[in-house]
């Protein structure tokens, strides 16, 4: 797996480049924007981490000029400002996760991994968490291999949910994949699906659990290995 | 436009120019007609009906107004009246322009001006004057911005770097206290940036929300970390929307400290509830050891923590989250919670009108 990394800070970049490498991956590492233009015309890259703030311009507009002509290589955005409106400026300027400085290695490590395995998991054919796989094409699920037999509604909410695993999915975002438009849906209905389907799940032994978080959602992860 | 003066004197400004053209237009017509009535006067054959005994001055005045004036000076009137209104309202037409874009001004977010186009000559200096002070405190927004940035950025780098180091050293006791030590760090770093940002001119993007979606999407939010640590958490909130004032980034920063320290109170098993009330009121309560009995206030100071806190933390958490309730012109409290624990309170000004979908027209 090769990796841009796109620090001006040489200490930073030099660390963090060592770490990547012990890490598994091989990198380049530059820190100007007119660099990183010429090593992205020069070749291919599993992924690419970028600083926000680089001596010759700003990451956002390297990442706008990057993304016209690239939209699939899986970008890192490196910053030191936290708010929230600065994480969803990063997202819409063409980034596909943002972290922020300082991180521990573990977290861009995991990170990476999951920007890596994208393309053929959460947005592709197979949905995992955990032991449970959902197969988008056959509609099917399966719990370490073994078939298991879901009720179309519960498939649907099962999907919603395998599709961001580990992030609380609204209860209206659920009712949105489980009713279609014109069916009315009574207030503890969800309730009743969701309620299903966990039993469900827990009858096969999955490791995959539901949770719940009273009037906003629920969330699917992998439980934590006692 | 109202002609009659509001209680505090001031008044429209249209109202007050009507009123007065008015006045002076009916005098004016007052003084005519007096005028037209006694030329009548002297164009009668008033002595030859004086003379046949049949002259009577009240029929007369009478027949003169009803018959010959009035006609003539009512419609006059009227007609005044309603130019003197249209032209007052159109003139001042500018002015009301102005004040509905004044009022949209937030500093620092963007360069909104007043449009000098078509401002009549007496008011010009006064919006260019505006215009100019608008400019200078744009400025001042945006340096202070940078400034908090390089900050940011000044502060946070050499952390990264250290941080780097010891993510490479081989695993050892000592370098998990000196990472436990860097968390510590990252952390305080982190909160004072935030405190002193809130604290910089630079303004909150206060706008019309639902304070229920803010605080659901919030807690959608901090649910991962809550359910990682077994603890679960609730929102209990209204059918109908809250509106209020706000800044959702904000609002979510301050339900973040309050959930991070109910979080670092209750143990596994335990549920964090977080209360949205029809009148604007937030409470985020926990079944933890509660607070120190007296510290109700004093746990919202700057660097201030419980003696019986064991947990690493810069103090700095509920400071935050006061300063961002004052910048919403609400407040934040403390309190036991009935029945064992601590419930924290925001409480926000009502909002009278309606919500995003249909905006004011001032």
């Amino acid at each position: 797996m090769r990796l841009l990394l796109i620090e001006d800070d040489d200490e930073l970049r030099t660390l963090v480049s060592k770490n990547l490498e012990r890490g598994g991956f091989a990198v380049d590492a530059v820190g100007r924007l007119a660099d990183a233009r010429e090593h992205a015309l020069a070749a291919r890259y599993d992924a690419i981490i970028l600083d926000r703030r680089l001596p010759d311009g700003e990451g956002a507009e390297w990442l706008a000029w990057l993304r016209r002509r690239d939209r699939s290589t899986p970008v890192l955005v490196l910053t030191a400002r936290d708010a929230v409106s600065d994480r969803v400026a990063a997202l819409d300027v063409g980034a596909d996760d943002y972290l922020v400085k300082p991180f521990a290695l573990e977290e861009l490590l995991a990170r990476l991994r999951a920007l890596l395995r994208r393309p053929g998991a959460a947005l592709g054919r197979v949905l995992e968490v955990g032991d449970l796989a959902f197969d988008t094409a056959t509609r099917s699920v399966a719990a370490s291999g073994t078939p298991v037999v879901v009720p179309r509604r519960e498939l649907s909410v099962l999907e919603a949910l395998m599709r961001r695993p580990g992030t609380v999915v609204t209860r209206s975002s659920l009712e949105d994949a489980a009713y279609a438009l014109d069916e009315p849906v009574e207030p503890n209905a969800l309730d009743a699906v969701l309620s299903r389907l966990r039993r469900r799940l827990v009858e096969t032994g999955t490791s995959a659990e539901i949770h719940t978080v009273r009037g906003v959602g629920y969330l699917i992860k992998e439980a934590k290995r006692p | 436009m109202s002609v009659i003066p509001s209680p505090d004197g001031s008044g429209s400004l249209a109202g007050r120019l009507t009123r007065r053209l008015s006045v002076t237009f009916a005098a004016m017509l007052a003084v005519a007609t007096a005028a037209f009535t006694l030329v009548g006067w002297f164009d009668r054959n008033v002595e030859a009906e004086m003379a046949a005994g049949q002259f009577r001055i009240a029929d007369w005045v009478i027949e003169e107004m009803v018959g010959e004036v009035l006609p003539t000076v009512l419609p006059l009137l009227v007609a005044t009246l309603l130019v003197t209104t249209v032209t007052v309202r159109h003139s001042l037409k500018p002015l009301r322009r102005l004040s509905r874009t004044a009022a949209e001004i937030v500093p620092g977010s963007g360069a909104i001006r007043l449009d000098e186009a078509g401002v009549p000559d007496e008011i010009l200096p006064l919006v260019r004057a505006v215009n100019t002070a608008l400019a200078r405190l744009d400025a001042a927004v945006d340096q202070q911005r940078r400034l908090a940035e390089n900050a940011a950025h000044e502060l946070r780098t050499p952390l990264a770097v250290l941080r780097a180091r010891v993510d490479g050293l081989a695993p050892s006791p000592e370098c998990e206290e000196l990472a436990a030590d860097l968390d510590r760090m990252e952390r305080a770093i982190g909160q004072i940036l935030m405190l002193a940002r809130l604290e910089g001119i630079e303004m909150a993007t206060i706008r019309p929300i639902d304070l229920t979606v803010a605080v659901r999407d919030a807690a959608a939010r901090l649910a991962p970390v809550a359910i990682d640590r077994g603890i679960a958490l609730a929102v209990l909130a209204p059918d109908a929307p809250v509106p209020v004032d706000g800044d959702p980034d904000q609002i979510g920063q301050a339900l973040a400290n309050l959930v991070d320290n109910a979080l670092a109170a209750s143990s596994e098993g335990d549920e964090v509830e977080i209360t949205v009330s029809p009148d604007a009121r937030v409470t985020v309560a926990d079944r933890g050891i509660g607070l120190e009995p007296g510290t109700e206030t004093q746990v919202f100071e700057r660097f201030w923590r419980s003696a019986a806190s064991r947990r690493p933390g810069s103090g700095l958490g509920l400071a935050i989250v006061a300063e961002i309730m004052k910048q919403h012109g609400g407040s934040a409290s403390a309190a036991a919670r009935p029945g064992g624990g601590a419930q924290f309170a925001l409480a926000f000004p009502l909002r009278a009108a309606q919500l995003p979908a249909t905006r004011s027209t001032a």
